[in-house]
């Protein structure tokens, strides 16, 4: 799993600063930082902080951090389709929904 | 929503749905068949409310989890 990466694009997605999404999360900036750089692993608690804050499920948070073979029972190229899919749509306005684990 | 988008994601989803659609459970796939009808009339131009198409997103994307996590071991991950 790359999670780092995953927060990363959906931050940047999402056009939310390290600043703003730590805040929201409730997580110091330098934590943050970490975290997309893979220089620590988060908690699903600060997983799902995240998600909420970018108004995301935090299981796409998870599924765009799979890398190669970490899963199973599901398609590799419909896996990267929707991969794509899920990317587009972060591009879209946000609702105000909170996302739910 | 851009008009590739929502195609794309129509096509996705209904992709997800046909490969899956024996594994999900009947509240999943009518979730899953109203929001591919609900995107299907945006793009048919009948949908143009700015509030409900940012929930309708969320709809997708919450979906989108909910079938991935059905039929893949991404829980697993998650603990």
């Amino acid at each position: 799993m790359n999670l780092g990466q995953a927060i990363k694009l959906c931050r940047t997605r999402r056009g939310v600063s390290q600043a703003d999404l730590a805040r929201q999360a409730e997580c110091s900036v330098s934590y943050l930082s970490m975290l997309e750089n893979n220089k620590r692993d988060p908690t699903l608690s600060t997983m799902t902080k995240i998600a909420q804050a970018l108004r995301v499920p935090v299981g796409i948070l998870f599924f765009l951090g799979a890398e190669g073979g970490d899963l199973d029972g599901i398609d590799k190229t419909l896996q990267g389709e929707l991969a794509r899919t899920a990317l587009e749509l972060l591009n879209e306005p946000a609702s105000n929904q909170r996302a739910l684990i | 929503m851009k008009y590739e988008t929502l195609r794309n994601t129509i096509a996705t989803l209904e992709k997800l749905r046909d490969a899956h659609y024996s594994q999900l459970d009947a509240g999943a796939l009518a979730e899953l068949n109203d929001v591919l009808q609900q995107l299907r009339n945006m793009l048919e131009g009948s949908e143009r409310r700015e509030l409900e198409h940012g929930e309708l997103v969320f709809r997708a994307l919450r979906i989108t989890d909910i079938v991935i996590r059905t039929v893949s071991n991404l829980t697993d991950w998650m603990k």
